[in-house]
């Protein structure tokens, strides 16, 4: 198979395989909302005691997936807007969980006990219909991102709990074949993954270079030529949490996050539950203005200062530090600190590392002068400079003529643009408008 | 830097809406940003971009030409310096009048373009006549057209063809011999190796045209230095290598080709040298002579008005080739490079237009 285009960005500040001890927090505070989810419709009362376990809100537009308290205490809801915040946390939450109603099938299990909205669609990367069935599912083990959870972080124990997850979701999904996206270099984890793979027929390894974004499981998707409206996505920890939800009737309530970036003291994975603060995860190195990403720096979004905790989609977080300075006559420095796709930096003399980044947008915006470093750089193949402008002349029908549908909003040809064009804020623009009309009409 | 840093603070509300030098804003911010980047960030996703700019993208092209530059001052003398600076004095004021006008920012493609412009021109050219190419060349070549990005021709041949046509004596008698402004050759001017070919059937060694012994334009003699640069522009990605590679790889088959059929000049009475060897010769001289290296290492790459597909690439660059050839030897100029560009030029959008419909056929269908 051959691949072309990807690009790794070495941002500093890697977190290590090492899981940071958990300190217990003095409240909770769960965001009503993430990346996909909305969770509009409360179930719970200010003041009301929850214990583990119990639905706190539902999201009516995403087949009423459940947001779970993760630990028992006292619902205030008048401490921050848009939050659910548990007080009171009892020492003996572990024990006690919510009472399980009628045990229904295990796709009503998975639902109920919050692992359904880690998956997602690959066309429209909504949380699937539970009445349906994909043909194939995909978990990239290894993610190439700065940064996202290490299967290293999350695997500690083994392979044993997620393989048994894997089997668990392709028997419930009626036999679809489960592929698994990993480097084509060797690990110990991946030797696993590849005996496991070797005695199950439905398991398949799908090998990429160690290149971003060839993790991507859209990117799986369209190389292994499976449709991607039958084709769903599942992270490692969701189908470990299949696993034991399935297995022990446990709730998705923990996650493993990775915290990282130049700005973190030691980046490291974390596992907490949902609404954990945000604010003891966060050990800054310096007193300096902040932006914290969740998820990869080039696809994730920026927390809002008004985020109090941990929200129920959030991976990673990075902490990159925002520009304030104003660089001299940067245009003619050699630039040996600075990386870049292309060979203009004095740096290409060195050997590659990690390179201290900030939000520096790098330059100014300028109308595109056809570089071509965006198609170069596009992993499924298209020309991402011509269907800009297309969609920017508000054509959307000729950016699809031009092959748009197979964009995975990676976000490398607005990492490489020399222009500065943002790509990747369009792109993502006109598939949710897309979507919505899917959906309406 | 603090005292710099700190006068175009304070003279920065003189530049705002309401302020007396408000027209002027994009020259103050040009003249500010060059100095001191704008501390832009990221808003949202991709949080982190790469580091390369059009400032340092547009830089790189200059200090690919840095060979050509010293070696034209170095052959033809201080003049040269002269040229570039009424090019870009003139040039620049062009671009700077339409963005204040226009009430945006000074593009950084001008850097290119004025640089290119003076050493394409033959090294006695007049000044005034500099100024009225590169005047001609930034407002009909580009600004007319919207400015950096959306011209379809390259500026600097769009004011060399116009200087070429206005002024033609003048542009075929300002042949100066290399080294005569300080006493180093015997003639103060000197035909061209493409004009001694074309007319007398003499043929410059290969190892002179590569050091830049005989006459040309100002930048185009010492050929050394524009493969050298050439090839830095390529390493570095800035230009793509499939322009130039394809344009020098055609002007050597195509020459080659009429070589072996004869189509080399004699002269007088004696017979057009034939055979295999000759026909090398004939492609290697065509290859090295005349202005094929810095139009295919400088100006063909322009990405903006090549076509951005990479096999329409491939087709402008053997267009190019195939048009100097045959504007060399079968019409009355004696060099083709300018004009064939400028021909492939207007086919750029053709080209990419046949190519996608082609690459996207079967999209087009379902």
């Amino acid at each position: 198979m051959k691949f072309n285009g990807g690009y790794n960005v070495m941002l500093e500040g890697e977190p290590s395989t090492g899981v940071a001890p958990y300190q217990k927090p003095e409240a909770l505070h769960l965001p009503l909302y993430s990346d996909r989810l909305d969770f509009s419709l409360l179930e719970v009362e200010d003041g009301a005691s929850v214990v583990k376990g119990q639905v706190l809100a539902r999201d009516p537009v995403n087949f009423s997936v459940p947001l779970l308290a993760p630990m028992a205490g006292t619902i205030n809801l008048k401490f921050a807007e848009r939050h659910i915040t548990i007080e009171h946390l009892s020492a003996s939450s572990d024990s006690e969980t919510a009472e399980v109603g009628d045990v229904g099938d295990e796709r009503q299990t998975l639902l109920r006990l919050g692992v359904w909205s880690s998956l997602a669609r690959l066309d429209t990367n909504r949380v699937p219909d539970p009445e349906r069935t994909p043909e194939a599912l995909i978990v990239s083990v290894f993610r190439f991102e700065p940064f996202l959870p290490s299967p290293a972080a999350i695997l500690k124990d083994g392979a044993g709990d997620f393989v048994s997850g894997l089997d668990r979701l392709h028997k419930l999904f009626e036999d679809a074949a489960v592929y698994l996206v990993v480097p084509e270099s060797d690990s110990e984890l991946k030797g696993q993954l590849a005996q496991a793979a070797s005695s199950n027929s439905w398991l398949n390894l799908f090998e990429v270079p160690q290149t971003y974004p060839f993790d991507h499981p859209a990117f799986a998707a369209q190389m292994l030529k499976l449709s991607p409206k039958r084709a769903w996505s599942l992270d490692v920890q969701g189908v470990i949490a299949a696993n034991q939800a399935l297995e022990n009737n446990r709730p998705y309530t923990k996650r493993m996050v990775s915290v990282g970036g130049p700005q973190i003291n030691q980046p490291c994975h974390h596992h907490l539950p949902i609404g954990y603060p945000l604010a003891m995860i966060i050990d800054r190195q310096s007193g300096a203005e902040c932006r914290i990403v969740s998820g990869g720096v080039l696809t994730g979004g920026a927390v809002a200062p008004s985020q109090l905790g941990l929200d129920i989609e959030c991976q990673g977080l990075t902490v990159l530090e925002e520009l304030t300075g104003r660089e001299i006559l940067a245009f003619v420095q050699p630039g040996f600190t600075k990386q870049a796709y292309s060979k203009t930096f004095a740096s290409v003399f060195k050997p590659l590392f990690k390179e201290k980044r900030t939000t520096a947008l790098g330059g100014e915006s300028r109308p595109c002068v056809f570089c071509g470093f965006c198609e170069q750089a596009c992993p499924v193949g298209i020309i991402p400079h011509l269907i800009y402008r297309y969609l920017d002349k508000d054509r959307p029908e000729d950016a699809y003529r031009f092959k748009f549908d197979k964009c995975i909003d990676c976000g490398l040809c607005s990492y490489v643009c020399v222009s500065k064009i943002n790509h990747l804020k369009l792109f993502r623009a006109e598939r949710s408008r897309a979507v919505t009309e899917l959906i309406e009409g | 830097m603090k005292w710099l840093y700190n006068l175009f603070e304070s003279s920065k509300p003189h530049f705002e809406k309401r302020g007396k030098l408000a027209f002027f804003k994009p020259l103050f911010e040009a003249i500010e940003f060059i100095f001191f980047y704008p501390p832009a960030r990221t808003v949202t996703g991709p949080h982190v971009r790469d580091p390369l700019d059009i400032k340092r993208y547009m830089t790189i092209v200059i200090v690919a030409l840095l060979p050509s530059i010293c070696a034209s001052i170095y052959f033809f003398g201080p003049r040269i310096l002269l040229m570039i600076l009424v090019s870009y004095a003139v040039g620049g004021l062009v671009e700077v009048l339409f963005a204040c006008i226009r009430k945006t920012e000074i593009h950084e493609g001008f850097f290119v373009t004025g640089i290119l412009f003076p050493l394409i021109l033959p090294p006695a050219t007049p000044l005034w006549v500099v100024a009225v190419g590169v005047f001609f060349g930034v407002f009909f070549g580009k600004e007319v057209f919207g400015g950096t990005g959306h011209n379809i021709f390259n500026p600097a041949l769009v004011g060399r063809l116009f200087v070429t046509i206005a002024f033609p004596t003048i542009l075929t008698t300002g042949w100066t011999a290399p080294g005569a402004w300080r006493g180093a050759a015997d003639a103060v001017s000197q035909a061209t190796p493409m004009a001694l070919a074309k007319t007398q059937a003499v043929f410059t060694p290969v190892a002179d045209l590569l050091i830049g012994i005989p006459s040309g334009s100002a930048g185009e003699t010492f050929r050394l230095g524009i493969i050298i640069g050439g090839i830095f522009l390529m390493l570095t990605r800035v230009s793509n290598w499939r322009v130039p590679i394809s344009y020098l790889a055609s002007v050597f088959v195509m020459a080659f080709v009429i070589g072996l059929f004869g189509g080399i000049p004699s002269a007088g009475e004696s017979a057009a040298p034939s055979g295999f060897a000759a026909a090398f010769n004939f492609g290697l001289f065509n290859l090295l002579g005349g202005s094929v290296l810095f139009g295919a290492m400088f100006m063909a790459c322009d990405p903006v008005t090549s076509p951005f597909t990479v096999p329409g690439k491939f087709i402008f660059g053997i267009g190019c080739g195939v048009l100097t050839v045959l504007i060399r030897v079968f019409s009355g100029y004696v060099e083709g490079v300018m004009f064939s560009i400028v021909i492939m030029n207007a086919f750029t959008p053709l080209i990419d237009h046949i190519v996608l419909s082609m690459r996207y056929r079967g999209a087009e269908a379902s």
